[in-house]
């Protein structure tokens, strides 16, 4: 089976898993911190397991210029098995954010954090101001 | 060991002309997703901004969208804008809520389908 009709099968047979963590990052200075929200049918499949290739292969992914994809057929190896509610979330952050804000190890300032929904701000008032808060750093 | 059972299935799914991804959001207060298909996450970029990832990647970036942006409370007049400033790529489409005014804005539904070849 191929990735796609193995997620045809889970909406079929899953129940979606609403989690409440949320990833807090930024990719880009100049713009607020970006917010992902990890999809309900996504994690029921991470972690029913049988779904969902290894996440190194979609880095392994090659794109020509034209923006089209060359090996395509490495979505389609062995899924992994079932995973934790946050192991899953750790599979969503390798996938769905940029690599320099997760792969870094030059940096000294936070680029994510993963929070609990009821950490974010309750109002989008200030929405554009939204800044990941600089770490405390111990002596 | 997985749990998840395919005995219902057969062989190969026939996915011509299908939707290859869509999805049903609340873009405002904590932002959620109702009801999707092939989709691993949304991000929320800034006020009335966001990036739908595919969980299956299409195998070009030229793939087809409809999408529509609106209100449950007001006659917004929102017109849904994919892409959005940002070239689509086969894994991702970023996309804005844009009121009649112009003011790029949060919308509470915000629907999305895709239409294209998957790799």
């Amino acid at each position: 089976m191929t990735l796609i009709e193995k997620l045809v099968v889970a909406k079929k047979q899953l129940k979606p898993f609403q989690t409440d963590y949320r990833v807090v990052f930024e990719d880009d200075m100049d713009s607020p911190a970006k917010v992902m929200i990890p999809d309900p049918n996504f994690m029921a499949a991470a972690m029913a397991g049988g779904v969902l290739p290894p996440v190194e292969v979609f880095h392994q992914l090659k794109i020509d210029d034209e923006g089209r994809v060359l090996n395509g057929h490495v979505l389609h190896v062995e899924p992994v098995g079932p995973m934790t509610e946050e192991e899953a979330i750790e599979y969503l952050i390798q996938k769905d954010i940029p690599a320099h804000v997760w792969s870094g190890t030059q940096d000294n300032r936070i680029k994510f954090m993963v929070v609990r929904k009821e950490q974010l701000p309750q109002s989008r008032q200030f929405r554009n101001a939204w800044r990941l808060a600089d770490a405390q750093i111990a002596a | 060991m997985s749990n998840l059972t395919v005995t219902n299935v057969n062989g190969q799914v026939d996915l011509e002309g299908r939707t290859k991804a869509w999805c049903n959001f609340n873009g405002t207060g904590s932002i959620s997703t109702r009801d999707s298909f092939n989709i691993s996450s949304l991000v929320d970029i800034t006020t009335g901004e966001y990036s739908v990832n595919f969980t299956d990647s299409f195998s070009a970036a030229d793939y087809s969208v409809s999408g529509a942006a609106g209100s449950r409370t007001t006659a917004s007049g929102f017109t849904l804008e994919a892409p959005s400033r940002q070239a689509p790529t086969t894994g991702d489409i970023r996309v804005s809520c844009i009121t009649h005014t112009g003011t790029i804005t949060d919308s509470d539904t915000v629907s999305l389908a895709i239409f294209g070849d998957l790799v």
